[in-house]
């Protein structure tokens, strides 16, 4: 009973699904305003935008991208389109699902429509029983536990292992979980801003966190 | 309502829509009461929270006050019909 209260507790993901959580909405409403602001000239509202989407959409950028140049070249053509007075959100996109897909444009970056290819299982089929035994599909052995990555040491290894690990992801799956949940922008922006589907932007999600799981695994799985 | 049981290995297809509160009510039912007894796929669910916070904690780019200015100076001149 403990364990259901525990899940009832954590089932909510870590990371947002839909921009219409009330953080996120006055988010949206503060960002609409800063827009407009900016685009009647206010320099302070283009600062105030700079000040809280730069950093994100740069490392966005800078994931997506060959090199760092390109990420920054593109960085700026998509401020000053978001500047311009023309263009904005559509009925029902935030500004930062509506900022993301222009920033996406200028990085040329070859995103397939969807997941494409053959889907590939979350985890190795070989860490499964075979088919007939009496606990087909059951775990064939006990999954190590992870060690906490908390220790300092360990935290700069995770993060190198989580970058070497995105780098090696197509560029479509590479996108929508940096998006999720490197930058944490809710599920409904990323569909806006990369013109997928809900069901292809959680598939490419769940590819994507599987892999870099393994790939954690390597670092942080308890050995011995 | 009855939930049918799934095994590890659905469960670990199943994880992102769990997470993601898309699975339909009774998926969602099955998934919780396996993990009831599985201790294996309660790590595994575990394990994927982590990397979902692994994901969240990667370092940031700072803005840049050299950056910041360029940008600045570009705004100023595309205000001005630059």
């Amino acid at each position: 009973m403990a364990l259901q209260v525990a899940e009832a507790e954590h089932r909510q993901s870590p990371v947002p699904i839909l921009p219409s959580d009330p953080q996120s909405q006055q988010m949206d409403e503060s960002d609409r305003r800063l827009l407009d602001e900016m685009r009647a000239g206010r320099e302070d509202a283009f600062l105030a935008l700079l000040d809280r989407h730069h950093g994100p959409m740069l490392r966005f950028a800078a994931l997506l991208s060959a090199d760092e140049t390109a990420a920054c070249t593109a960085l700026v053509a998509c401020w000053l389109t978001l500047a311009d007075e023309r263009g904005g959100p559509v009925m029902g996109a935030t500004f930062r699902g509506w900022a993301y897909g222009v920033l996406l444009a200028g990085l040329q970056t070859d995103l397939l429509p969807g997941p494409g290819g053959e889907r590939r299982p979350a985890v190795g089929q070989d860490r499964f029983l075979p088919p007939g035994d009496r606990w087909e599909a059951g775990w064939a052995d006990p999954l190590p536990a992870w060690r906490s990555f908390e220790d300092p040491l360990l935290s700069a290894a995770v993060q190198q292992q989580v970058e070497s690990a995105l780098r090696r992801l197509s560029s479509t799956t590479r996108a929508v979980l940096v998006l999720r949940d490197v930058n944490r922008v809710a599920a409904q922006e990323v569909t806006d801003a990369m013109g997928i589907s809900e069901d292809d932007q959680r598939l490419l999600l769940h590819d994507g966190r599987s892999r870099v799981r393994e790939a954690l695994a390597a670092v942080l799985q308890v050995t011995g | 309502v009855r939930a049918p049981d799934i095994s590890c290995l659905e469960l670990t297809e199943l994880n992102t829509d769990y997470l993601e509160q898309a699975l339909p009510e009774r998926e969602q039912l099955s998934f919780e009461l396996h993990l009831v007894y599985c201790v294996d796929c309660q790590t595994f669910l575990s394990q994927m929270r982590t990397t979902v916070t692994a994901l969240g904690r990667l370092s940031t780019h700072p803005l840049h006050h050299e950056t910041q200015q360029a940008l600045l100076t570009a705004f100023r001149a595309r205000r001005a019909g630059g």
